[in-house]
Formats: C-alpha cells, sequence, structure tokens
C-alpha cells in the first residue's frame, strides 16, 4: 500500500533494557480505519512497542508514526494520536471538573463539552474526586476522557482493564460509534482475546519481544485452516504437524498453516480458527523463534 | 496550545490549600495574640531598664515592624515549603504513577520541569510576601491599636509608610529573583539527586559536599567546595537584602517621617548593588552548572522515567 | 455479548444472520439497509467485517447498491432467499427429518398439519 496512507511504519524496529531486547527486530506497517489488537503474553514487548510508538523509549530501526520520529517529535505527535498507558493512573488529588479543565488547556484535540456529555453516562460525577473512586469508575472516568480526544492514532494499552462486563460492553460500542469512521486507527493490547476478535480488523501478535504474525483477520480466515475431527482419526491428523492440536465442543481440532493436504482435510470438517487459538498456537514454544511469517 | 498556564493551574489546583493553610495560619494566631495577649514593646535603653513604648511617635515604626513581620514571616514558611515541595519535582506523580498520564499528553519534558520550578521558587514566594505584608497591614490595626489606640493608626503617615513597605516589598520581590539566580545550582542539584537516589538525595548531597569539602580542605589544601557553597548562599542572601552592605542609620531623635521617606531610596540603592553583584565568575558558573542539571534532568525524564519503578 | 461460532468465518454467520431478518421482512424490498455503523455497533462488530457481509449479500443479488445513496434491499429478494432456503430444506433438511420419522414409525397421517398459526 501507499505510505501516504500508512499511520505506522516500522522497519527493523528493536528496543533494549540494557542486554536485553525487548522489542526484537519488528517490522510493519499500519494502515488507516483500522483497529489492530495487540497480543502477547506478560513481558511480551506490548507495553515497550506502544511506548516506542509514541517516543516515551528509545528505538532501534525506522519508526515513523503519522509521518513523524517519535523521539524527536514527540510533542508535535502527541497532538495528533493518543496514547494511554493506563486507564488506572489518573492523578489521584484531582477533581474530575478540574481534570477536564487541565486537559482541555493540555489537548489540542480534546474536547470538553464532549468529555462532559459522555461522564453524564456514567455513574461519575464531575465533582468527585478521583481518588475517591472506585477502579471501575476511575476507568470509566479516564475513557470519558480519552473518548472526547479527536487523534488520528489511538494507542491503548489494557483499557478494559478492570471493567465489568456491562462497562467493556459500553467501551466497545464507543469504541465502534466514535473512532471507526475509516480515517482513524486504534491500536489496542488486551487479554480479552475473545471478546474483542469481532471488532478487530488486524492483529499484531508479539512473543518475547518477536513478531510472529502480522496479519488481517479478513486473510487469517483464508490462510490458516483447523479442521474438527474425531478421535479416531488423530493420529493421522498429528502425522500432518498442525501448528496445534486443541479440544472443541464434541471432539478435537488441528490447526494448520496454509491447507494440509487434500486428504487430510478430507478427515475432518473445516471450521473457523479462532484468534484465540491462533495465540496459544503461536505463543506457546518461544524456542521455536518464527520471525515474521 | 501553550501549556505554561493549564501547568501552572496544575500547581495551584494541586496545592492551594497548603499555600492558605501555610498563609493563614500564622496570620490567624498572630492576630489571636494580639488581640489577647499582653501586648507591649519595650525598648532596652540603658542596658537594665526596658522603658515601656508608647509614644505615639513610635506608632510609625509599629506600623511598618508589622508589616515587615508578617511579610517576611509568610515570605520565610512558603519559601521554605516551597523548596520542599520543589526538592521532589523529578518523583512526584512516580508514587500513583499517573507521571505516565503526564507525560502521555503533548508537553515537552523541559516545560514540564520549568513551569513548577517557576512557580515554586518564585511566584509562590512572591505571593507569600505581598500577602503578608497585608495580613502584617491589618494585624498593624491591632497593635497600634492595643498599644496606643485606634485612633493613633487612623492618624499614621499612610503616604509615607506605605511609600516605604512597598518599597521594601518591591526590593525583596526583585532579590527574590537574584537570589533564586544565586542558589539554582543548589537547588537544582538536589532535585536531580532526588531523581537519581530517591529520598536518598538530600543525604547524599550533604554527606557528598561534606566528605568532598573536607577532603578538598584537607589533603589538598584548597576549601573550594565548602568555599563554593559558602559564597553562593551568601551571595543569595545580599540580593535578597542587603547588598549595599549596611543598614539605614536611625537617629533616636530623627522625624519617622523623613526616615520613612528615606527608605524608597535606600531600596533602590540596595537594589542596584545587588545588581552589580551578578557581575561575578561565581554566577556565572553557578548558572551553567543549574543549566546542566536542568538538561540532566530533562533527559531522565526523557530516557524513561516511567520505566523506573 | 453475541458469541459467533467457529463454522464459518463471522462475516458470513452475519451476512446469514441479516438475510434470515430479510426473509421476515426486516427491512421490506425496495427499502434501505441499515447503515455499516448502525450494523456494526448492533452486533459489535469491526465496520470491515459488516462490510464484508453486506458485499456478499450483494453478490448474491440480494442488495443493490444505489450510487450515493446506500445499500437497498433488492426486489424480489425474499423471493430468492425463500427459494434459496426451500431447497436447502428439501435437499438436507428433509432427509434427515424423513429418516428421523420412519425410525419412529410416524406416518404422514400422524403428523398435526394445520397446527396453532
Amino acid at each position: 500500500m501507499s505510505t501516504d496512507q500508512a499511520l505506522v511504519q516500522a522497519q527493523h524496529l528493536s528496543v533494549r533494557y540494557g542486554a536485553r531486547r525487548a522489542v526484537d527486530d519488528i517490522s510493519f506497517t499500519l494502515p488507516k480505519g483500522r483497529v489492530v489488537g495487540l497480543l502477547g503474553h506478560n513481558g511480551a514487548g506490548k507495553t515497550t512497542l506502544m511506548k516506542a510508538l509514541v517516543g516515551l523509549v528509545k528505538a532501534e530501526g525506522q519508526l515513523s508514526v503519522l509521518g513523524r520520529d517519535p523521539l524527536r517529535e514527540r510533542v508535535a505527535l502527541l497532538n495528533e494520536a493518543c496514547y494511554i498507558p493506563d486507564v488506572a493512573i489518573l492523578p489521584r488529588w484531582i477533581r474530575v471538573a478540574d481534570l477536564i479543565r487541565l486537559m482541555g488547556g493540555l489537548h489540542p484535540r480534546f474536547s470538553a463539552e464532549r468529555s462532559r456529555e459522555l461522564l453524564r453516562r456514567t455513574s461519575v460525577d464531575l465533582t468527585d474526586k478521583v481518588g475517591k473512586l472506585s477502579k471501575g469508575m476511575m476507568v470509566q472516568a479516564h475513557l470519558a476522557l480519552i473518548a472526547a480526544i479527536d487523534a488520528r492514532l489511538m494507542i491503548l494499552d489494557e483499557p478494559t482493564l478492570g471493567l465489568d462486563v456491562l462497562s467493556r460492553k459500553a467501551f466497545y460500542e464507543m469504541l465502534i460509534d466514535e473512532w471507526c469512521d475509516g480515517e482513524r486507527s486504534v491500536v489496542i493490547s488486551t487479554h480479552q482475546v475473545e471478546e474483542i476478535e469481532a471488532l478487530l480488523s488486524d492483529v499484531l501478535m508479539l512473543n518475547e519481544g518477536k513478531l510472529v504474525l502480522s496479519i488481517s483477520l479478513e486473510d487469517m480466515d483464508r490462510r490458516f485452516v483447523a479442521l474438527s475431527h474425531d478421535a479416531a482419526v488423530a493420529d493421522e491428523m498429528a502425522a500432518a504437524h498442525p501448528l496445534l492440536r486443541y479440544r472443541v465442543a464434541g471432539g478435537s481440532a488441528a490447526l494448520f498453516d496454509g491447507a494440509p493436504p487434500e486428504h487430510v482435510q478430507a478427515l475432518g470438517r473445516r471450521v473457523r480458527p479462532s484468534l484465540v487459538d491462533l495465540f496459544v498456537a503461536l505463543t506457546r514454544k518461544p524456542e521455536l523463534d518464527r520471525t515474521q511469517f | 496550545m501553550n501549556p505554561i498556564l493549564p501547568l501552572m493551574q496544575r500547581e495551584w489546583l494541586q496545592h492551594r490549600f497548603a499555600w492558605a493553610l501555610l498563609a493563614l495560619v500564622p496570620l490567624g494566631l498572630a492576630l489571636l495574640a494580639l488581640s489577647f495577649a499582653q501586648v507591649g514593646v519595650g525598648v532596652d535603653v540603658d542596658g537594665d531598664t526596658i522603658t515601656e513604648v508608647t509614644d505615639a511617635r513610635m506608632a510609625p515604626v509599629f506600623a511598618l515592624g508589622s508589616m515587615a513581620a508578617g511579610s517576611g514571616l509568610l515570605f520565610v514558611i512558603l519559601w521554605v515549603a516551597s523548596l520542599i515541595i520543589i526538592s521532589g519535582l523529578a518523583r512526584r506523580d512516580h508514587g500513583d504513577r499517573s507521571v505516565e498520564f503526564w507525560m502521555s499528553l503533548p508537553v515537552g519534558h523541559g516545560t514540564s520541569l520549568a513551569v513548577p520550578l517557576l512557580v515554586h521558587l518564585i511566584l509562590v514566594p512572591a505571593a507569600a510576601l505581598l500577602i503578608g505584608l497585608a495580613g502584617g497591614w491589618l494585624l498593624s490595626a491591632v497593635l497600634v491599636g492595643r498599644v496606643m489606640g485606634i485612633a493613633e493608626w487612623f492618624t499614621l503617615p499612610w503616604g509615607a509608610l506605605l511609600g516605604a513597605a512597598l518599597a521594601v516589598a518591591a526590593r525583596l520581590l526583585a532579590g527574590l529573583v537574584l537570589a533564586t539566580l544565586w542558589i539554582a545550582p543548589l537547588v537544582l542539584l538536589l532535585i536531580l539527586a532526588n531523581a537519581w537516589f530517591r529520598r536518598w538525595g538530600l543525604v547524599l548531597l550533604v554527606v557528598g559536599i561534606g566528605i568532598g569539602g573536607w577532603v578538598m580542605d584537607r589533603a589538598f589544601g584548597q576549601p573550594i567546595v565548602t568555599d563554593l557553597v559558602r559564597d553562593l548562599l551568601v551571595n543569595a542572601g545580599r540580593a535578597l537584602a542587603g547588598a549595599s552592605g549596611g543598614g539605614m542609620v536611625i537617629g533616636k531623635d530623627s522625624e519617622p517621617d523623613l526616615v520613612l521617606g528615606q527608605v524608597p531610596g535606600w531600596a533602590w540603592q540596595d537594589f542596584v548593588a545587588a545588581l552589580r553583584q551578578l557581575a561575578s565568575p561565581l554566577l556565572a558558573g553557578g548558572l551553567l552548572f543549574a543549566a546542566g542539571c536542568f538538561a540532566l534532568l530533562v533527559d531522565w525524564r526523557r530516557r524513561g522515567a516511567s520505566a523506573a519503578a | 455479548m453475541q458469541t459467533w461460532d467457529d463454522r464459518q468465518p463471522i462475516y458470513q454467520q452475519l451476512a446469514d444472520l441479516l438475510a434470515a431478518q430479510l426473509l421476515d421482512g426486516d427491512p421490506p424490498e425496495g427499502e434501505a439497509m441499515p447503515s455499516v455503523r448502525v450494523l456494526a455497533g448492533r452486533h459489535l462488530l469491526n465496520p470491515l467485517t459488516v462490510n464484508r457481509a453486506l458485499q456478499a449479500l450483494g453478490d448474491e443479488g440480494l442488495l443493490e447498491n444505489r450510487r450515493g445513496i446506500g445499500l437497498f434491499v433488492a426486489q424480489g429478494a425474499r423471493e430468492r432467499l425463500k427459494a434459496a432456503e426451500r431447497e436447502r430444506f428439501l435437499q438436507q433438511e428433509w432427509p434427515r427429518l424423513r429418516e428421523r420419522l420412519r425410525r419412529l414409525d410416524i406416518g404422514a397421517e400422524q403428523l398435526d398439519w394445520e397446527g396453532t398459526r
């Protein structure tokens, strides 16, 4: 795709903490109008990658975010991109109304009016002190602030952590209503892989700092083949070297990268590989060291 | 979008209650003390007798003294409090991790550090000075009223009095800025030490300077470290007040009005002397050192202060 | 939240869901389909997925694109859907049902054809 379409371009990106590489030689492109899931175990490098995208850590390699070098043009970049490192780290001593006013003065794309409007739908009051809010309410307040920012790129690190089901649903609705306009892109890291799968358009999977998968969900459906089968043919399935074998309701299944031979396909019924299964398959054997497919 | 005013607003929102407390409680206590305690001003004339002064001619002195005391008291209290607050500048917001929130906003690292320095080192003490002056002025009514009768207070030569008070206030305000320049290297070194070593910063700094100074003095015969620190502090003090070396001479029988009239002139000359003292290699070196510390702080923050627990 | 099963790609499942609704006359022929945004919000799906589903329905001739206005339910869509469903019932479901009836020894005359409508 053309470079002016891409919001983020990373080439051989690495981030080192001393001798350890938290992000190891990653290359990917992020077009506009996408919702990208950043998946990985704890310590896989998701947070580090996000910090690199907004210039909060020093990175080697080439990185261009919204056409800028994050490290050198951090402030200019943050005017158009929005980074939420954690939804529970608002200053505790401040009142919500004052926080909205401060954000209005510090962030050019923040709409205080919109924020207050969104806050009305939550159980958080403008006069509440942030420190007195329960964790769930603080997250709601933070999300009401974020949603009022009209940025071209939103980078959120585990935004639904600590939210109950209803609040998560409200967040997903807000994501679709407010942010999926075809121009803006959203990068979300989360552990709720099953819930968020339907909302994603692309996925970046990290394992031990390396990018093990960078694919659109559309291509994922086409490329990976999951075959559900009876126990009787388990051995033949195993002989075809699937990525993963796992249980499904009523039997077993095998996951392949690319179509397995015809005779193997005939042994089972093709089903949709879920993102969770793919995630387990690609991140459970770190020593296999699969670089980008 | 200029972040300076919102950043200043942040300081106000975060510290306004503490500031109000530190400013109003002493004034309130002073008011109570003056209102109900046995108030009298004694002057030691001959070395063994204290004669109580009720001479109405001393009223202007009382009034000026009250304003000076109020002003000085609040200034010192809030300046010390500000130094304490500012010494932890690098690591504030780390406790509840809200530093990550602040760093996700489009504000440069330098600006984020510079604005609090301005607010706490200059604006707050300056405000304290003026509020103390106003408070002292109110208290002077109580003081004069109780010692000499309130009528005396109203007939004070307010023109000259206020002229003198404001002149001194202006001198102190200007002196505050100059003194801050002198102590900048020490303050920034302290902030940096606290950034690198957390709460051990001050201890390490004192020990470091102490040992370093002792070593330089005894081992090399060059008491340069202790001299530097002492000189910086002394110059700061002079920049604040007394740069011209001496106070005013007040004769025992001189007319208060005349004396008051001379205060602005004295204040101006003192200020000019302080300005002249700025032309010193010690100050230049100190400012360079302070700038270096500031650059290191910005770098520390940029490097991912958020990465440190 | 709606869960999508593992049988088919999600966009296909959505297309089937929308087709079932079309069969029930929701929305009726000649009327506009809900916008991509509305559908995405309703089913909590990425709009790109919704687009693929609508594309699939369009490919089957059930929807038509009126330039500048949007997607509308094509005339004759219901008939076409009903015909497809009928075909599928007769080819796949009916033989299974018939086999089951045989196993249970139920004859045609024992079945209640009228029922309550």
